[in-house]
C-alpha cells in the first residue's frame, strides 16, 4: 500500500483529534496491518465507514459467513506468520466466529478480532443485536476486553496486538460499543513490547540446557518429534542444524509439517493416529525423546499410559501449561523452540546412528508395500484420494501451499504432498474444523501472492463453507480447489466400517452439482472420473490463469491407512483392516 | 488422591476477572467451595482465594492454567492439613 502513508490518517492524527474508527485503523497501520477480513453490521457501520475513506491503505476481503472471515484470516495469519485481523459487527456477527476462535486458540494462530457492539447505554439490555461476546468468547480467546473509553483504544490495541503475537501465539478480541467508534480524542500510540502481569519465558535455564545435551550426546536410540512451534518461533534452520549435529530422526506431528524438509534425509516422518508407521512404531524403541514445540496431543500418543514407558523425554514448549499437562516427562523445559535450539547447538557433539535409522527405513519400506504404493500408485479401481494428492505436489513447486480440509483427505495430504519450504500447509489441527479449507485458503492465497495455493477438500467439508466461492471470485483469488468427493463424510464412515459393524448412520451425502455451482459463482471448474484423464484435468486446473475448482469423483469407501485404533497404544499401528 | 486445597491467585483488578478464574476451575469439573475476593498490598492488584477438593496433578495444572491468564500475577495452591494428620495431633496434645 504505497499510497498509504501520504493521503494516511497518521498525518490527520498528528494535527488534530481523531475518532475511535480512526484510530482501530490507526493501530493496523501501526501494527504493520494492510489486510483486513470482515462483514460489517449495525453495530460496526461507523467503523467500516471510516475504512471507506481510508480504503487507500487497507483491502478489506468481504466474506460470505462470518466464519469464513475468521478461517480465512486464520489462513493469513499462518502462512505469513503475521497477526490475521478479522472484524465482525455484534450479536450473531460476533457468534458466528467463535468456532474460528477456538480453532486458533488450539492452533497457536495470533489474530486481533474487532467485534462492533450496541451502543453502551444499551448493553446489558437484550438490546437488538446484542450478545455478550466478552463471556462467550473467554473460553477461547488468549485475552479479551471490551472497550468502555475511547482513549483506551490506542493502549488495549497494542496490549491486544503484543499479547496475540508473543509466546504461544493465540486469538485476542476487543469488543467495541457503536459509540465508541465515534467519540473523539487526541490520538498517540506507543507499541506494548511488556506487561507486568504476562512474561513468556522465550529462554531457557542453562542447567536445564546442559543436562538436556549430556542426555542427548549420550543417547543410544534417540528421536525427536517436533510440532508447530519450530514454525511459530521461526526455528527452521536452527532445526535442520540440530539434526545434522545429532544424527537424529526427527517426526512431525501434523502441525510440525513443513518445518523440516520432508526430504531431508533424517525426516522419518508425520505421528499420530495416521501418521508414518515407523516413527510411531519406534516411540516404543527409543531411550531419549526430545520433544520440541509439541503438546502430545492424544492423536499422537494413543493410550498415553503405554506411550514412550521405556524412554526418557525431554519436553521443550513455551506454554508451562503444556509441559506435563498430557504426559509426565523427566526434564521440562519453558522455552521457545528458537531459543533453546541456539542454547543447545555449541553443546552437542556430533554423531550419527546408522542402524538406528535403517531401523526406521525397514519399517518404511512394510509401509511402503502394504499402503503407501497402492495408495498413490494404484493401478486399477477407481481414483485413490493419495495419487490425486501425490499428482499435484509432482506438478507444482516447492513453494506450493497445501491447504486442507478436515477428514480423510487431511490425513492424506498430510502422508503424500511432501512439503520442502516452511509454512507450506496450513490445516485445522486440534479443533478439527469441517469448513476450515475453502475459506483458510482465501486468506492464505492473499498471504502468498505469488504462491500457487492448492486446496484439497471433500465433498462434505466444501458444502459447510462452500458460499465463499463467490469471494474468491469478488476478491479475484485464484486458489486452485481440489474436490475429492466420495458421497460420505468418509472418516466417520470408515469409523463406521472398523468399528460399528458399517452400519453408515447419517454419513452418506448427495453433494451438488459442484461444477455447476463453481459456475453459478464464477469460478471455473472441471469434473473427472477415470484415472487416464486425471493428469489432464489437473493441468488445466493448475495451467488456468485464476480460481478453478476441479471435482475428482474418487473411490467410495477408501480407508486411511495405517491407523492406530482408538484406546489402543501407537505400538498397536495398524497398516490394514485385515 | 482428592485433597482439600486453599487456591490464592493475586490478578490485575479488572470487569470479567472472577469469570476467567472461575472457569480455570469450571471446565475441569472442579467446584470452587469457598471464595474471597480482597484488594491486595499491591496497588491495583486483587487477592482471589479458593477452596477446592481436587488431586495434587489438577492442582498443578490449574496453577498454570491461572497464571496463563493474561491478568494473573501469581497463583499458588496450599493443601490443608488432612483429617488424620488434625486428629493425631489434637490427640498428642490432649
Amino acid at each position: 500500500m504505497p499510497d498509504c502513508k501520504e493521503k494516511s490518517i497518521l498525518k490527520l492524527a498528528s494535527t488534530q483529534d481523531v475518532n475511535g474508527a480512526e484510530a482501530i485503523l490507526l493501530s493496523f497501520l501501526e501494527e504493520g496491518v494492510d489486510t483486513l477480513f470482515g462483514y460489517p453490521g449495525g453495530a460496526i457501520m461507523p467503523f467500516y465507514d471510516t475504512l471507506f475513506q481510508n480504503s487507500d491503505c487497507f483491502r478489506h476481503i468481504l466474506t460470505r459467513h462470518e466464519q469464513g472471515a475468521i478461517h480465512a484470516a486464520q489462513g493469513y495469519a499462518r502462512v505469513t506468520r503475521k497477526t490475521g485481523v478479522c472484524l465482525t459487527t455484534s450479536g450473531p456477527g460476533a457468534t458466528n466466529i467463535l468456532t474460528g476462535l477456538a480453532d486458533a486458540y488450539m492452533d497457536s494462530t495470533p489474530l486481533v478480532i474487532v467485534t462492533g457492539q450496541v451502543v453502551s447505554s444499551l448493553v446489558g439490555t437484550d438490546a437488538f443485536q446484542e450478545t455478550d461476546i466478552l463471556t462467550m468468547s473467554m473460553a477461547v480467546t488468549k485475552w479479551n476486553a471490551q472497550i468502555t473509553n475511547v482513549r483506551d483504544i490506542p493502549a488495549v490495541m497494542a496490549k491486544a496486538f503484543y499479547i496475540a503475537n508473543s509466546g504461544r501465539p493465540g486469538p485476542v478480541l476487543i469488543d467495541f460499543p457503536k459509540d465508541v467508534f465515534s467519540a473523539k480524542f487526541a490520538y498517540s500510540y506507543s507499541p506494548c513490547t511488556s506487561l507486568k502481569t504476562y512474561r513468556p519465558n522465550y529462554h531457557p535455564a542453562p542447567e536445564l540446557v546442559d543436562k538436556a545435551a549430556r542426555w542427548i550426546n549420550t543417547a543410544q536410540k534417540p528421536l525427536l518429534l517436533f510440532g508447530q512451534g519450530i514454525v511459530l518461533s521461526k526455528a527452521e534452520e536452527e532445526l535442520k542444524m540440530f539434526v545434522e549435529r545429532t544424527g537424529m530422526p526427527a517426526a512431525a506431528t501434523l502441525l510440525g509439517l513443513s518445518a523440516l524438509p520432508a526430504s531431508h534425509p533424517l525426516y522419518v516422518g508425520m505421528l499420530g493416529m495416521h501418521g508414518n508407521y515407523a516413527p510411531n512404531l519406534m516411540t516404543g524403541e527409543t531411550d531419549l525423546v526430545v520433544a520440541i514445540g509439541m503438546r502430545f496431543d492424544d492423536r499422537v500418543t494413543g493410550k498415553v499410559d503405554t506411550y514412550l514407558k521405556q524412554s526418557r523425554i525431554i519436553h521443550v514448549d513455551i506454554d508451562p501449561t503444556e509441559l506435563g499437562k498430557n504426559m509426565d516427562t523427566d526434564l521440562e523445559v519453558e522455552a521457545d523452540a528458537k531459543s533453546f535450539l541456539k542454547s543447545i547447538l555449541p553443546l552437542l557433539s556430533k554423531n550419527e546412528y546408522p542402524e538406528w535409522i535403517d531401523q526406521f527405513k525397514a519399517k518404511l519400506e512394510e509401509e511402503k508395500k502394504i499402503v503407501i504404493d497402492d495408495d498413490v500408485f494404484p493401478s486399477k479401481g477407481k481414483i485413490q484420494m493419495g495419487e490425486v494428492i501425490r499428482m499435484v505436489s509432482e506438478m507444482t513447486s516447492s513453494g506450493t501451499v497445501a491447504i486442507t480440509d478436515v477428514g480423510q483427505h487431511q490425513m492424506k495430504v498430510a502422508r503424500y504432498f511432501p512439503l520442502d519450504s516452511p509454512r507450506t500447509l496450513v490445516t485445522s489441527g486440534g479443533l478439527g474444523t469441517m469448513g476450515f479449507g475453502l475459506p483458510a485458503a482465501v486468506g492464505a492465497q492473499l498471504g502468498k501472492p505469488n504462491e500457487t495455493v492448492v486446496l484439497f477438500v471433500g465433498d462434505g467439508g466444501l458444502q459447510m463453507t462452500m458460499q465463499e466461492l463467490m469471494t474468491i471470485t469478488q476478491e479475484k483469488i485464484p486458489v486452485k480447489i481440489v474436490v475429492l468427493n466420495n458421497g460420505f463424510l468418509g472418516m466417520v464412515r470408515q469409523w463406521q466400517e472398523m468399528f460399528f459393524e458399517s452400519r453408515y448412520s447419517s454419513t452418506p451425502m448427495q453433494s451438488p452439482d459442484f461444477v455447476k455451482l463453481a459456475g453459478a459463482c464464477g469460478v471455473e471448474a472441471g469434473k473427472v472420473y477415470q484415472r487416464e484423464d486425471l493428469y489432464d484435468a489437473l493441468k488445466q486446473m493448475l495451467d488456468h490463469d485464476g480460481a478453478f475448482l476441479l471435482e475428482v469423483m474418487v473411490e467410495k469407501e477408501e480407508n486411511v491407512f495405517p491407523m492406530v485404533p482408538p484406546g489402543a497404544a501407537v505400538t498397536e499401528m495398524i497398516l490394514g483392516s485385515s | 488422591m482428592v485433597r482439600e486445597y486453599l487456591v490464592t491467585t493475586l490478578a490485575q483488578d479488572r470487569v470479567g476477572l472472577l469469570s476467567r478464574v472461575a472457569m480455570v476451575f469450571s471446565r475441569r469439573g472442579i467446584n470452587i467451595e469457598s471464595l474471597k475476593v480482597a484488594e491486595s498490598a499491591m496497588k491495583g492488584i486483587t487477592s482471589l482465594s479458593m477452596v477446592v477438593h481436587t488431586d495434587s496433578k489438577t492442582i498443578k495444572q490449574i496453577i498454570k492454567q491461572l497464571e496463563k491468564q493474561v491478568e494473573v500475577l501469581q497463583a499458588f495452591a496450599a493443601e490443608q492439613p488432612n483429617e488424620n494428620i488434625q486428629i493425631e495431633n489434637k490427640l498428642q496434645y490432649a
